[in-house]
């Protein structure tokens, strides 16, 4: 096809001015077409706008850190209790007798090492964290974090010094009430339980860790700011810099967006030619396969792969998952076209002097059905970044602590979000945006790709 | 049909059967959720056994599976959630309707507003009127719903303070008379209805307008127009009956869509559903609940695709199953 385009540009030296005006509109090669199409449609031009945008405010996260500050991720942390929860780090805590069970979802594991019950300290010990910078270990007084007095009420399951469970006559454990200290520690100590509690809040670093709170309060340095001079887009819960998280939160949006998007294409493509060329039992397999996973609700499949894959909050895993529900839509788009087209009469000749089906199929048909899966890969990228985003946002997407992305930012958001809405309200527009942007432009790329099918 | 029916209804079981077999399969990859407990406390490994007897997990995953399966078809027993104990069956059916509630709103709204919406567009294809419907259309279908509940909840619930925050019914909802019971769940069910609707009905209103389109240029179309009959009657005799045809279909897609759209809605809303049940049960690995829950959606799935084949058939006469 290269070789024809350069071809026509020889041809096209003509010396007659008028007859080279006519030939002009000939003269276009594809790509020229398409674009000027695609130009003509408002809507479409308006989301390139908003796309490109996008593009570059993602790409500039480095600058925005370096401008504000502020870095992508909480290098350290602090713990800080939710208004009526527990005090200290556990909001919600399981014990193996499955007695005392309050779970607060999307939790992080922990436990406590180097336990000085004189001064009333405790290392936690992450183990989430894929990050090195996090493995470290915090220090944290039991004594400076949130209400205590609250902790008067919590009751455990009473044990002996062997850790067994003390039970009455009737066979059920006793519980008794216990204090603040002896609550962390009594856990810490004997390993008993699995306390998995949200990280609430977390600080970036300013010397040492804990020079940015209030020992007295357990609050940070700078909490909930509104947007302003100092903070463009305001800060959130944990007093940090909204904008570079924006911006790193689009690279990633976009990144799995894309790849999801590139890897269900190419699947799709491969699917669908198959099917629709050779058509019998493999075509009536894969419209099956088409129709069901057209109508399965994916959110409960993606939360729950999330959750049991291992590693499954992580953008690769994502990824992942994501592309194995998403090529089924474009498989459909490719199986119709070649379906239509194998019978046309360029197939037939084509077959007719001996090319080979791979031939046919991809050097013949494949160049009809483009049109029609470009498309719909425009229109993929923009529900993909929705799917994304809702996951995120009910705390089963990436881990916000490595990698911000926006649905994240309204997860965090939304536990502020009557009083301190801004970051949500961000991170939202931003997600809105850029779905809008592909859904212009996978609309002017059907009209620019293929003009026949206007409707 | 009785015969199509049959053999449908034969792959409808053999299908059910292979999905919950891969659900119980995956659900179980992680071992159990007593796993990571064990590793963790070793010495609390009879305790753990117990529970591990106790909820069934101590079987490789195909004969737990077996296991499962006899006991919900013969007893109806869906096993018990990890969490509160409680039989997951019971769980299930008392937070139905509320999802049905709302979801149903979802629904019917919809529904009304998108096809005068998408035969209003159609009929008058690239006018202002449909350029802008076009472009709220895309709006609808690219904002984020959980954003736009997110979004609702602040400007009526907290800055103008006329809706209620979540699902917040009277104290006195009990002794009230029946009309202001109506008003006080229509008063909390605004919310989460609209926020819903808005995807429903910009998905609607598009593939009513296009299918709309491709009636208008029909033949019989021209014919009933030809003939002397009033434009009404051509639109709303004629055509209407024909573009509703690929939209009864599409209610195969929009139903197991709205309720897994629901764990949001429920999440946001902090309404008591299966929503909030699946999710809860997910973050919480308590794979009886899951398993129940995941069940019911694939039944749901696959019943709506013959409830897609069946309805062609009842609307368009043309098509006939043997």
């Amino acid at each position: 096809m290269a070789k024809d385009r350069k071809n026509r540009k020889k041809v096209t030296v003509i010396d007659n001015p008028n007859e080279q005006e006519i030939l002009k509109t000939a003269e276009y090669s594809m790509m020229q077409a398409i674009w000027s199409r695609f130009r003509r449609h408002k809507l479409a031009v308006v989301g390139l706008v908003i796309f490109l945008f996008m593009l570059v405010f993602s790409l500039a996260a480095p600058l925005f850190e370096v401008v504000t500050g502020y870095p992508k991720n909480y290098t350290s942390l602090h713990i800080k209790s939710l208004p009526g929860s527990i005090p200290g780090i556990a909001v919600s805590i399981t014990d193996p007798d499955w007695n005392n069970t309050e779970v607060y979802e999307n939790g992080k594991e922990f436990w406590f090492t180097n336990i000085d019950e004189e001064n009333g300290t405790a290392l936690i010990n992450m183990t989430t964290f894929e990050n090195e910078d996090y493995k470290r270990k915090y220090r944290f007084t039991l004594k400076s974090l949130g209400d205590v007095d609250a902790l008067d009420s919590v009751i455990e399951t009473k044990r002996d010094d062997t850790g067994a469970v003390v039970r009455d006559e009737d066979g059920k454990p006793i519980r008794e009430k216990v204090g603040l200290k002896e609550y962390f520690i009594g856990r810490a100590q004997n390993k008993r339980h699995i306390a998995t509690g949200q990280i609430l809040t977390y600080m970036p670093p300013k010397d040492g860790i804990d020079t940015t709170i209030d020992p007295s309060t357990g609050n940070g340095r700078e909490e909930y700011v509104g947007p302003a001079p100092m903070h463009i887009l305001g800060t959130d819960g944990g007093g940090h810099d909204v904008l570079p998280r924006l911006a790193y939160g689009g690279r990633i949006s976009l990144m799995i967006a894309f790849s999801v998007t590139f890897i269900t294409g190419l699947v799709g493509i491969f699917f669908g030619a198959l099917a629709g060329f050779f058509g019998g039992f493999a075509d009536a397999l894969l419209l099956r396969v088409i129709e069901l996973m057209g109508t399965i609700p994916l959110l409960p499949i993606y939360m729950v792969l999330v959750k049991v894959i291992p590693g499954g909050q992580t953008p690769f895993a994502l990824i992942l998952i994501f592309s194995v529900f998403g090529w089924a839509g474009h498989a459909r788009m490719v199986r119709g076209t070649f379906f239509r087209e194998r019978s046309q009469e360029y197939c037939e000749s084509a077959k007719a002097i001996g090319a080979g089906n791979m031939r046919i199929m991809f050097k013949h048909l494949l160049p009809n059905a483009i049109a029609p899966v470009i498309t719909s890969m425009s229109l993929g990228v923009g529900s993909i970044i929705l799917s994304e985003s809702s996951l995120s946002f009910l705390g089963l997407g990436a881990d916000p602590l490595t990698t911000p992305t926006w649905g994240a930012l309204i997860f965090e958001a939304n536990q502020y979000f009557l009083n301190m809405p801004w970051p949500g309200i961000f991170a939202g527009l931003l997600i809105f945006m850029t779905v809008v942007s592909f859904f212009f432009m996978g609309d002017g790329l059907r009209d620019a790709l293929d003009p026949r099918q206007k409707i | 049909m009785g015969s199509f029916l049959i053999r449908r209804g034969i792959t409808f079981l053999i299908m059910l059967i292979l999905i919950t077999g891969l659900v119980y399969f995956v659900l179980r990859l992680p071992g159990d959720p007593f796993t990571q407990l064990e590793v963790l406390q070793p010495h609390l490994k009879d305790e753990i056994n117990r529970m591990r007897e106790w909820s069934g997990f101590n079987d490789p995953w195909y004969v737990g599976y077996f296991k499962w399966m006899k006991k919900v078809v013969f007893d109806w027993d869906w096993g018990k959630s990890i969490n509160d104990k409680q039989p997951v069956w019971t769980k299930i059916s008392s937070k139905m309707p509320m999802t049905i509630k709302i979801q149903a709103g979802v629904l019917i709204i919809g529904i009304l507003c998108a096809v005068p919406l998408g035969i209003f567009s159609a009929r008058r294809q690239y006018s202002t009127a449909d350029y802008i419907l076009t472009f709220f259309s895309y709006i609808g279908v690219s904002i984020p719903r959980f954003w736009f509940g997110l979004l609702l909840l602040l400007f009526f619930g907290v800055m103008l303070k006329i809706l209620p925050i979540g699902w917040n019914l009277w104290e006195n909802h009990d002794s009230l008379p029946w009309i202001m019971r109506v008003w006080d769940q229509v008063r909390n069910l605004i919310l989460p209805v609209s926020m819903g609707v808005i995807g429903t009905i910009a998905n609607l209103s598009r593939y009513m307008r296009t299918s709309m389109l491709e009636e208008i240029r029909r033949d019989f179309v021209r014919t009933a127009r030809s003939k002397g009959l009033s434009e009404n009657t051509v639109i709303y005799k004629h055509t209407l009956r024909n573009a509703l045809i690929p939209i009864v279909t599409i209610m195969a897609f929009i139903i197991p869509a709205l309720i897994s759209g629901s764990v949001i809605t429920e999440q946001i809303f902090n309404i008591d559903g299966m929503g909030k049940m699946m999710f809860t049960a997910v973050t919480s690995s308590d794979i009886p609940v899951m398993m129940g829950n995941l069940t019911l959606l694939a039944a749901l799935t696959l019943m709506s695709l013959v409830l897609q084949d069946v309805m062609y058939a009842l609307v368009d006469p043309r098509i006939t199953y043997s």
